[in-house]
């Protein structure tokens, strides 16, 4: 007798790394005897087009005809002009060095804190020439940060400020068309997931092996088992692991000059296990986050496959960068692991991490607090934070709590922006379709109280 | 003030003018004007002195006021048998070379000694010209043809004293204060040498003198312009005006009291691009541009002029490349357009200042506050560069540009000429920054109405002159005349100040501080010390004066005649001066105008220095009046205070008169005695200090008053004048940290010293952990030993002030060999050599390891650490622990933590060359094979652990990276542009350096785990 059991198989998807996107966040060669000016520049060179193109749209057809003024201190005394350039946020509380050195040595230095805005906050527009304080309510309201390029619409004032009323931002790049494939099969579906935070305080190990099981496709029934089929790839957005701890050996007293701290290796290897239980199942991306062993300047680059020795066997396993561009059946993917919307979160008096998300996309830049306090690698004659395109999906790891919007534009634009939390702490994971770009969360739990 | 700068205008240089002042009718307006700067002249048609007084009306406008008549004279005792008659036949006698104009017969008293108070006669000669003065003086001296004067006479009277401040003495004119003209008494005058807007004439007794006080405390909408300039130097050599241009000029003009400039502008050679909220004048050639300045200058009319270091270099360089590009103009900046602006060298030498060589720039009408000078007289500073002093009391660090990048900046286009432009104009600011911040015009203001001298004399002149001009205003009061003496400035030494034998400690329990109020005035008042009060046995005796009746004996055995016979001049100044004081006070903490209270804070500061100073100038040997007996007796009386104060102390608060605790005296220096009561609460030893204070008083004559100010819990004493203590006033919470003696702001001191003894102390006092600080100490050692401390901690700077020393010196040495590896970067003359002292081999001279920060950043050279430990560290350390610990604070230098030592492989010299570089294992340190990497066979399965930890490594160095020159970049003021500044004294300087060295090495290390 033989007893059917449906052979349900994995759905495949075509695949495209982006790889002129996606190459521009790996630096084989590190130099660093540059400065951070390059960056600066290279991305106001870059963008001042489309963001004049934009400013040429919304605002030359206005009844006062305003001017546009090339350099920002070429601005007349109450001249209604334009200007384009990089926003400089002035904050007394952004951590600073100095300070920090030059207090007294003996305290150790302060916390970071959870929000940089203070009292006497200011916003200048800055381009090659020179820089220009921003007044305006347009200024005062809305949510600007250190390093997006910007048009403002206004006169200066008396005392030399710049008075704004409108602002705008790049013409919106372009974004692949979705090619609507009539078939009867179901959607495909992408599963995002961050924060396995191995080894940490929250982490739960059958959780985790649920969630394996889940994205192999060995629990539930065979309609679930048919869902999990329909995914086709699994992308991990950094913080899989804790930091690694420092075990200091403290039996034998305080030695000097002698490092004995090891590092306790163990989350890695689970994180290989399971790494190694899902990639037989189904093709994984895994970005590097935070608390990962990376490097902590953007872009991170691919966690070493060696410490990954059985998942990296493995066809389908890719250690990528963060951030992270990719095209699953031509749909494109940005994602990030989390630390470009915090930096943003900072500068915002509003706590919805989404809305900083959407704003991220209407700047044209995915990461513009990069340098000036997000860590990031001196570039010199690129910027690859940049959005050269339009994500159809949009995903941030490690945020507070899940949360989804599909922005749409009237010019038919699509981009489903997700908020993921971090599995460790909610358990919960997302699934993005492929078709409809609809995306919902699945979470996971192993406590019996439901 | 009506007048508004605020309104924008298309053309800045509308501003520049003066207000518009109103026609005045001299019949019937009078003019009241603040003096700022007095001079005088020869009248050439009455050949008779004129002063000349520059000052500002309330209202903004610019007077120049003329006072004739007042002529100088100066005064000889009649020599026995001289009578009135024989008066004709001195004048003729002193006539032969000297334009006597009268000579008078007129009782006075000599200053000096007491002689019952008995007028005697003098001869007051009054002369046409202050210049015959001297000449008249010495002729008497030597002898003239005259009954009574034909040996000549010693001693001369008041005929040292300038003309100038003679005749504000004498017409109750004090520095800086404010004259009215009443209406009939002066004449207009249409001088064609004159800026000023008002210029006037006026007859010395017809002006009035409105005394500093009340309404007439306010001081007049003064113009300061604070200014910059930058030069385009050639690679290597400091600029100078026969070869580099002068490139750029920034002036800020600001109305005293408003809190920002009216008027900002920058002259630049060649295009600018244009700055907000700054008026940018471009010009192709440098005459034009000197000449435009100068312009500016003399409209813009600026009553003191600031700057940084201007007085010895700007304004020298502008007069010299002037005068070298035949600018004919330029040199005429005062308020007088027929004098010459030049620089004369002046020497300055002071007991309290030092010895210092000077440019002396004259600018007629123009007050000159040179900020550089300012600080190294009143600020005791490591360094004095304007970054450092920026640092200090601005809290701000400052981008500092190379002279050599600045010609870069200036060859290159409107844009970077624009960013020198903006850097310029910052440096023009600081100087204004500064003042407004450390309240200096102001609080020299007050000074110079306290004491009476010109505003100039203040930083031209010592302490003396001060006490010079009061005692003749005094003296003139109360019909006293002052010998001029001829001092020979001997070296007789007099006895100090009492120091009570230090009992070394650190003491764990509330320490009271009880001090004397202005311990040297108050015994001079006390006991009625003075010129006019100075005894001699013969006059004892010629007036059978009794001892304790009529007059006391000092412990220094000089004799002086009690208040109730005469009260001595000396104390009457320093009683008026700390009444003042005391009513400044009061008005100080009833004032809410800030403004009003800054002027009364620098009075209370001005009248303090000044009553301190009396003492100090009755002990110049060298000085106008030199007394040894009232110096000499003011301090023996104090170590008799301290020492009865000790004794009365310990003699009330004991266990037997039914104190919990006998108490104990552990210190005692000059005006204070520290008193260890046993009681272990804060508010305990407060009451009891105060008690203390109070019994203590009333042992002592009055105004002598012993205070109870302050506790200190804990107390660290290390020896004479070296301790340390957290500060008490109230038992809530402490004051601050005070320290005394412990010199860690020496310049040839590293900053680590600073910081090491600075955290020791804090430990130690504020947190009370001694065993911490011992950790800490050990661990900053063992981090020094292992070359872990940052390269800023360990940098020495010294001035390049000239080559030719006499001995071989580190940084003379070190800036010779930077020469000969680049000239262009190389420091020259007048620049600050940085450097660290290095491993040398044995035998090699001190001076010859010093080596430039940066290049030992470079190539990896290994630094002498025991130099640091031996010659740096340990004294100080030895100083604060010893006390602590005895002898096992040597542990804290040798032991377990210096036993790790970490030397940098240099990658130049000595066995470099013949060396192979051989990777090693990271784990484990033996010699890699070909085919591995990062880590020997062995070490593989610790691997990951090892990738980790340089990963951990590289990323903190990456953070660092980050922070680091993010900060540079916003500190520039520019995202768009790279960082230039190379401030040495900025302390993430070497740190930018060595972190970028860090991480490329660490990275590297890193990219070995290809795999494993």
């Amino acid at each position: 007798m033989e007893t059917a059991t449906p052979l349900i198989h994995r759905r495949k998807a075509a695949f495209d790394d982006l790889s002129s996107l996606q190459d521009n966040f790996l630096v084989k060669t590190r130099d660093y005897r540059l400065q951070y000016a390059h960056l600066y520049f290279t991305r106001l060179v870059l963008m001042r087009p489309k963001v004049l193109e934009q400013a040429k749209k919304q605002w030359n057809s206005l009844p006062s005809k305003p001017k546009h003024v090339e350099k920002v201190l070429d601005v007349q005394p109450g001249e209604i002009s334009y200007l384009v350039g990089t926003v400089y946020t002035e904050m007394k509380l952004k951590p600073n060095i100095l300070n920090d050195i030059t207090k007294d040595h003996w305290i150790a230095a302060q916390p970071d804190r959870p929000k940089y805005i203070g009292d006497d906050d200011s916003v200048y527009l800055e381009d090659e020439s020179g820089r220009v304080k921003l007044t305006g309510m347009a200024v005062m309201d809305g949510l600007f940060v250190t390093g997006i390029i910007m048009g403002v619409l206004g006169s200066e004032d008396e005392n030399g400020d710049f008075k704004v009323v409108d602002v705008c931002y790049t013409l919106p790049p372009p974004q692949e068309p979705i090619r609507q494939m009539e078939t009867d099969e179901a959607d495909k579906h992408v599963a995002l997931v961050s924060g396995l935070g191995i080894g940490g305080k929250s982490f739960k190990p059958l959780e985790l092996d649920l969630l394996a099981e889940y994205l192999t496709g060995e629990i539930g029934d065979i309609k679930e088992q048919t869902e999990c089929a329909n995914i086709v790839r699994v992308i991990f957005a950094g913080n899989s692991i804790v930091t690694p701890e420092i075990v200091e050996d403290d039996s034998k007293g305080k030695k000097y000059g002698y490092d004995r701290a090891s590092y306790f290796t163990e989350p890695i290897k689970i994180l290989d296990n399971f790494l190694r239980e899902v990639c037989s199942g189904i093709p994984v991306d895994i970005m590097p986050g935070e608390s990962d062993p990376s490097s902590v300047t953007i872009p991170q680059q691919p966690i070493h496959h060696a410490l990954l020795p059985s998942a990296r066997r493995y066809s389908t396993f890719h250690n990528v960068t963060n951030p992270y561009w990719s095209s699953i059946d031509d749909i494109t993917l940005l994602g990030t692991s989390g630390q470009t919307i915090d930096d943003i979160y900072k500068y915002a008096k509003s706590e919805n991490r989404l809305e900083m998300a959407v704003k991220t996309l209407q700047w044209g830049h995915m990461a513009p607090t990069a340098p000036d306090t997000l860590w990031c690698y001196p570039f010199k004659d690129k910027d690859p934070f940049i959005m050269k395109q339009r994500p159809h999906i949009y995903f941030i790891g490690n945020q507070d709590k899940f949360a989804t919007e599909l922005i749409s534009d009237k010019d038919g634009q699509h981009t489903r922006v997700v908020m993921l939390p971090s599995f460790a702490s909610t358990g919960t994971i997302a699934l993005v379709n492929l078709r409809t770009l609809e995306c919902r969360s699945v979470s996971f739990s192993t406590s019996f109280s439901n | 003030m009506d007048v508004d700068y605020t309104i924008p205008v298309d053309d800045p240089s509308l501003l520049w003018q003066r207000p518009i002042y109103k026609k005045i009718d001299p019949a019937a307006d009078s003019i009241v004007f603040q003096q700022i700067e007095a001079d005088e002249y020869m009248d050439s048609i009455a050949h008779t002195p004129v002063v000349r007084f520059y000052g500002i009306t309330e209202i903004g406008n610019s007077v120049i006021c003329h006072v004739t008549g007042f002529l100088p004279y100066f005064y000889v005792p009649a020599p026995m048998g001289f009578k009135v008659e024989n008066i004709p036949t001195f004048k003729t006698a002193l006539e032969r070379n000297n334009s006597v104009v009268k000579v008078e017969w007129k009782l006075k008293e000599s200053i000096y000694g007491y002689h019952g108070g008995e007028q005697s006669p003098f001869l007051k000669i009054t002369l046409k010209d202050p210049k015959n003065v001297p000449t008249a003086k010495r002729a008497i001296e030597r002898g003239i043809k005259c009954p009574g004067f034909s040996d000549g006479i010693k001693t001369t009277y008041e005929s040292n004293i300038a003309y100038l401040l003679r005749f504000m003495i004498d017409c109750k004119i004090k520095g800086a204060n404010w004259i009215e003209l009443p209406s009939g008494t002066y004449q207009m005058r249409e001088d064609s040498n004159s800026n000023a807007q008002i210029n006037v004439e006026i007859s010395y007794d017809k002006l009035i003198s409105h005394q500093p006080e009340g309404d007439w405390s306010k001081i007049a909408p003064l113009r300061i312009m604070s200014f910059d300039i930058e030069c385009a130097g050639r690679k290597g050599i400091f600029p100078e005006p026969k070869s580099d241009p002068v490139i750029q000029i920034a002036s800020m003009i600001t109305v005293q009291g408003e809190s920002k400039p009216f008027i900002r502008n920058v002259m630049v050679l060649n295009t600018c691009a244009h700055i907000v909220g700054t008026h940018t004048m471009s010009f192709d050639r440098e005459e034009d541009l000197l000449a435009a300045w100068a312009d500016f200058v003399r409209k813009v009319d600026p009553d003191v002029v600031i700057g940084y270091n201007t007085s010895n270099f700007d304004f020298p360089y502008l007069l010299d490349r002037a005068k070298y590009l035949g600018v004919n103009k330029f040199p005429f900046l005062g308020r007088l357009n027929d004098i010459r602006t030049e620089a004369k060298d002046t020497k300055f030498s002071s007991k309290a200042y030092g010895n210092r060589e000077n440019k002396a720039i004259n600018m007629e009408g123009r007050l000159q506050l040179d900020m550089l000078q300012v600080m190294q007289r009143d600020y005791k500073l490591r360094s004095y560069t304007l970054n450092a002093v920026c640092a200090e009391f601005l809290g701000e660090q400052k981008e500092d540009v190379h002279h050599s990048i600045i010609t870069e900046l200036q060859n290159g286009n409107e844009e970077t000429r624009r960013r020198l432009a903006v850097y310029c104009l910052k440096d023009a600011y600081l100087p204004q920054r500064l003042m407004d911040k450390l309240m200096c015009l102001i609080n020299y203001i007050e000074m110079a109405r306290v004491t009476g001298v010109p505003f100039n004399y203040l930083l031209a002149r010592g302490q003396q002159i001060k006490v010079v001009s009061q005692l003749y205003r005094k003296a003139l009061e109360n019909g006293f005349v002052i010998p001029a003496i001829n001092s020979q400035g001997n070296e007789d030494q007099y006895e100090g100040a009492t120091v009570i034998e230090p009992r070394k400690g650190y003491y764990d329990v509330p320490i009271a501080t009880l001090d004397f109020a202005s311990l040297y005035p108050s015994i001079m008042m006390a006991h009625n010390l003075c010129y006019t009060t100075l005894l001699t046995p013969a006059v004892i005796q010629k007036f059978n004066l009794v001892k304790d009746i009529d007059y006391v004996v000092t412990p220094n055995n000089d004799a002086f005649v009690k208040a109730e016979r005469r009260k001595g001049l000396l104390p009457i100044i320093l009683t008026d001066l700390l009444d003042a004081r005391k009513r400044a006070k009061a008005d100080l903490k009833k004032e809410t105008d800030p403004f009003k209270r800054a002027v009364l804070d620098g009075r209370q500061l001005a009248l303090k220095i000044s009553a301190n100073s009396v003492y100090g100038f009755t002990g110049a040997t060298i000085g106008k009046l030199p007394c040894l007996q009232i110096s000499s007796s003011v301090t023996a009386y104090g170590r008799v205070m301290i020492e009865r104060t000790k004794q009365e102390v310990e003699s009330i608060f004991t266990v037997e008169n039914g104190y919990s605790h006998t108490a104990e005296v552990i210190y005692g220096d000059t005006d204070s005695v520290m008193v260890k009561f046993g009681v272990k609460e804060l508010e305990q030893a407060m009451e009891l200090g105060r008690q203390a204070a109070e019994l203590v008083t009333e042992k002592f004559e009055k105004p002598i008053k012993l205070e109870f100010e302050k506790v200190y819990f804990p107390y660290l004493l290390i020896n004479k004048k070296r301790y340390a203590g957290l500060y008490w006033t109230r038992p809530e919470k402490y004051d601050k940290m005070d320290t005394k003696g412990i010199e860690t702001v020496r310049r040839d001191n590293c900053r680590l010293v600073q910081s090491v003894i600075d955290t020791c102390l804090r430990k130690i006092l504020i947190d009370r952990d001694v065993v911490g600080a011992q950790e800490y100490t050990k661990q900053i050692i063992a981090d020094l030993l292992q070359n872990k401390i940052d390269m800023a901690q360990l940098v020495i700077t010294k001035a390049l002030s000239k080559t030719d020393y006499a001995n071989k010196q580190a940084h003379v040495e070190l800036a010779e060999r930077m020469r000969q590896r680049d000239a262009g970067s190389a420091p020259g003359l007048g620049d600050r050599v940085a450097y660290v002292i290095i491993k040398g081999g044995k035998g090699v001279a001190a001076y010859d390891k010093s080596e430039d920060p940066l290049y030992v950043l470079e190539k990896n050279i290994p630094i002498d650490t025991k130099y640091y430990l031996d010659n740096q560290l340990s004294k100080p350390l030895m100083r604060i622990f010893e006390p602590i610990l005895g002898d096992k604070a040597e542990s804290l230098l040798t032991g377990d933590h210096t036993r790790t030592i970490q030397v940098s492989t240099p990658s130049i010299g000595g066995l470099m060359k013949f060396a192979v570089k051989t990777a090693t294992c990271l784990g484990c340190k033996t010699p890699l094979k070909k085919d591995e990497s990062a880590v020997c066979s062995g070490c593989k399965s610790r691997a990951p652990e090892l990738y980790q930890k340089q990963r951990n490594i590289v990323n903190e160095l990456e953070v660092r990276f980050s922070r680091l020159w993010t900060q540079c970049q916003r500190c520039q003021g520019s995202l768009h542009q790279e960082v230039l500044c190379t401030s040495k004294d900025c302390p993430i300087f070497y740190m930018r350096k060595k972190v970028q060295k860090e991480i490329q090495d660490g990275t590297a290390t890193l990219d070995r785990f290809i795999d494993w």
